[in-house]
């Protein structure tokens, strides 16, 4: 049978959010690459020894929050996207 | 600033069972919910267990547009990769042995969650709750030692002397009110489905009752639910955060495209003229204890907040309403008793441990890695021997039926440390069952239990 290819980011419906909703403190952050490890939209890189997020990471972030679970040197702060923004599940 | 008996954040299943039970029994409520409707942040598709059905009376009226009951599942045991066949099938049907008659009558009933959500916010509406919807609380005021109301993304303020925090996996109240600081990378797995949409005449013709797949494989699983209109793919559960750390690559999101390639997924796509539709990530606690630390003055945690997802089937939401109207409960009791304080919310903690929730999760932490290992090699050799031993041997008409009967003996007894190996997972729920009510078998079992497991050990390789 013909393979299917899925483009995840063609799949999200995202309402960019205004403003920074994550961040990473470069002082902390030890270039582990936990985060880039189990980030669902491969949004984070490693760049110089440190982790950094993609420029356009509020059009497909789904606030699951994993890059702030598995940090652990807490150099990544999470909040949620304000309200009326972010991701949009119309069929979860 | 606007002042409240109880507020409750999030307005999902767990928020609205809470806000229901509170505010039948007269307090004034308010849902503070951060999406645009409820339901709107939550993914990965859900079956709602019949447990609902019978101990929430409103739950007999769900009517929803992607409502579909499934009475069949179906579980793939999968060839090995690179292949993405069936090696066999088995259908599984309730059993007719049941506690209650629901129970008997369905697995599951599959909906969308925004339908979901939505309909159980109009519960709670109904009963007289109010509901905020765009209302983001980030942050929790205190008085004294104790939560006395929280503060939106936009500096409003709400007072209560309880708040309810059914605010997720990611609770920004348990954070801000000091519970903690984020789980544990081995605390949470990430299940990720890619939604279909699909033609509902084909899915009726195709699929019929038959409306859960579980996929299993000895080097990968998943599953397929159906909806109304359209179906879910679901990646290989029990995979924690750590897990994937320690493997250097993201196993969740690469099983779900893996999921898509299976034949059987393949094969229901063409058939119902499927299309992909939304990919979702879901951040769930997959606990390997009770979490203990879900309250403190005038707070609780319910739901996947407090961590009580069930660690074996990933369950969530009926243990989401199930703890959200114990902890309503106790809000009322604290009003009528007029006392917020950290001690008496403990009763909270107590009470949900020894609820069914509570006892649930204990069995679902026993099996907790029963997941990760059925997709490992002896279980797909347990279930090849079974097959070979209960119907080829038997069933076959490839040689004379007496010698594919004298076949069986040896694979049976080739399958004796594969069968241990599934009573090392057995034995302990059934000794867990037993505490509440031993019965002839079960106290059997549990005389039987030391020298099983003495037996066990010598299995441990097999691993």
């Amino acid at each position: 049978m013909e393979k299917l290819i899925i483009e995840k980011r063609e799949l999200v419906t995202v309402i960019e959010s205004p403003v920074d909703f994550i961040s990473v403190d470069h002082e902390k952050c030890v270039g582990c690459k936990n985060c880039v490890i189990v980030c669902g939209m491969n949004l984070w890189k490693i760049r110089d020894g440190k982790a950094v997020i993609e420029m356009d990471y509020k059009k497909f972030c789904t606030e699951c929050a994993s890059c702030y679970t598995v940090c652990d040197y807490d150099a990544i702060e999470f909040t949620f996207p304000p309200a009326g923004y972010g991701v949009v599940y119309q069929r979860g | 600033m606007s002042n409240y008996d109880l507020i409750v954040v999030g307005g999902g299943p767990g928020g609205s069972a809470a806000a229901k039970e509170a505010a039948d029994a007269g307090l004034k409520v308010i849902i503070l919910e951060r999406g645009r409707f409820c339901g709107e942040k939550n993914s990965s598709g859900f079956g709602l267990s019949p447990k609902a059905a019978r101990d929430f009376d409103y739950i007999k009226n769900v009517d929803v547009p992607s409502l579909w009951p499934t009475k069949f599942g179906v579980m793939h045991i999968l060839q090995p990769k690179p292949s993405n066949a069936d090696r066999m099938t088995w259908g599984l049907t309730p059993p007719k042995r049941n506690s209650y008659p629901e129970a008997s009558e369905y697995m599951v009933q599959m909906m969308y969650r925004p339908e979901f959500d939505q309909w159980m916010a109009d519960v709670a509406t109904k009963a007289g709750a109010e509901l905020k919807l765009t209302t983001l609380a980030i942050n929790v005021i205190w008085e004294g030692k104790n939560v006395a109301g929280v503060v939106d993304g936009k500096g409003n303020t709400y007072r209560a002397p309880v708040v309810i925090a059914a605010d997720g996996a990611h609770s920004l109240i348990a954070q801000k009110a000091g519970l903690r600081k984020k789980w544990d990378k081995d605390q949470i797995t990430v299940l990720s489905t890619i939604d279909f949409e699909a033609d509902p005449e084909r899915i009726a013709e195709y699929c019929g009752d038959t409306n859960v797949h579980i996929f299993m494989g000895p080097d990968r699983g998943g599953y397929v639910t159906i909806f109304r209109d359209g179906f879910h793919v679901g990646s290989r559960p029990a995979k924690t955060l750590q897990t994937e750390v320690d493997a250097n690559r993201n196993l969740c999101t690469r099983s779900v495209i893996d999921n898509v390639q299976l034949d059987f997924t393949q094969r229901l796509i063409k058939a119902t003229r499927a299309k992909p539709r939304e990919f979702q990530l879901h951040f769930l606690p997959w606990l390997k204890t009770f979490n203990e630390r879900i309250y403190t003055g005038g707070l609780m945690l319910t739901g996947d907040a407090a961590g009580v997802p069930e660690p074996f089937m990933a369950e969530g939401v009926w243990q989401a309403m199930y703890s959200s109207r114990l902890a309503a409960r106790v809000a009322v009791r604290a009003h009528r008793d007029n006392d917020f304080s950290k001690a008496y919310f403990k009763q909270y903690m107590n009470e949900l441990k020894i609820s069914p929730v509570g006892i649930d999760f204990t069995s679902g932490t026993v099996l907790r890695d029963f997941f990760s290992e059925w997709t490992s090699q002896t279980f797909y050799a347990l279930f090849d021997n079974l097959a070979d031993a209960m119907f080829y041997s038997m069933l076959t008409m490839a040689e004379p039926h007496a010698q594919g009967m004298l076949r069986i003996p040896g694979i049976l007894a080739d399958m004796t440390p594969q069968l241990l190996f599934m009573a090392r997972y057995y034995l302990p729920i059934a000794e867990e069952a037993s505490r509440d009510k031993i019965t002839g078998f079960l106290g059997g079992i549990k005389s039987m239990a030391p020298m099983l497991q003495n037996m066990m050990k010598a299995t441990e390789g097999e691993k």
